[in-house]
């Protein structure tokens, strides 16, 4: 079950070995924190978060739109 | 006009209808705990008549039209394009929706059911497929 991954993970990162997957997650550029945040959310959780942030990305999108609408023209 | 975005009510509304689907793709990931964000909802359905006649039912309420038609000449889900294994690429009143017969490998909801899991959002079973 997805709940047991989640614990399954956190059990991993808290002995010897996980620290060192830990560095290396984070040595890749994995923000291990982001995933801890997201498991210790509930599933119903997780999708409400997406809809919040996929609603942000949206306004931020529409205000660069709206500003590069605003941008002269470079001609070619 | 950006169009809206609440899949999490998206998704209610098909197991309202008690249609029988897996959730893949992005969002998948996300239920399980990726932290990535995504525009969309795509499921895997299962293709029997009966399972149909609740996604038409479903789609129906989610004023479901294919998306990259004019606004003028709006096109509806076709039931006969949803019994086949390809892809409709829908666009609803909360947000787009992808409706795949099959995924790669030629994979269907038989085959997939194997593979998922099941989580609970609010009280009800979401299929997932696996990471």
């Amino acid at each position: 079950m997805v709940h047991d991954a989640g614990r399954r993970f956190r059990i991993t990162m808290s002995d010897g070995q996980g620290h060192r997957e830990r560095d290396e997650a984070e040595s890749s550029g994995v923000d291990v924190t982001l995933i801890e945040e997201m498991l210790r959310l509930s599933p119903a959780e997780r999708l409400r978060q997406n809809d919040r942030m996929a609603a942000i990305a949206v306004k931020l999108r529409t205000g660069f739109d709206a500003k590069r609408a605003k941008w002269p023209s470079r001609g070619t | 006009m950006a169009e809206p975005r609440d899949l999490t009510s998206l998704i209610e509304v098909l197991l309202d209808e008690k249609v029988d689907f897996v959730l893949v793709g992005a969002l998948a990931a996300v239920a399980q705990g990726a932290p990535v964000t995504t525009h969309d909802v795509d499921i895997v359905h299962a293709r029997t008549p009966e399972n149909l006649d609740r996604l038409m039912s479903a789609l129906g309420k989610l004023g479901a039209r294919y998306r990259g038609r004019p606004a003028a000449s709006p096109l509806p889900a076709d039931r006969r394009a949803l019994a086949t294994t390809g892809h409709s690429l829908l666009m609803t009143t909360l947000g787009p929706l992808d409706c795949l017969g099959a995924i790669e490998g030629g994979r269907e909801y038989d085959d997939l059911v194997p593979l998922s899991t099941e989580i609970d959002v609010d009280g009800r079973p979401l299929r997932v497929c696996g990471l």
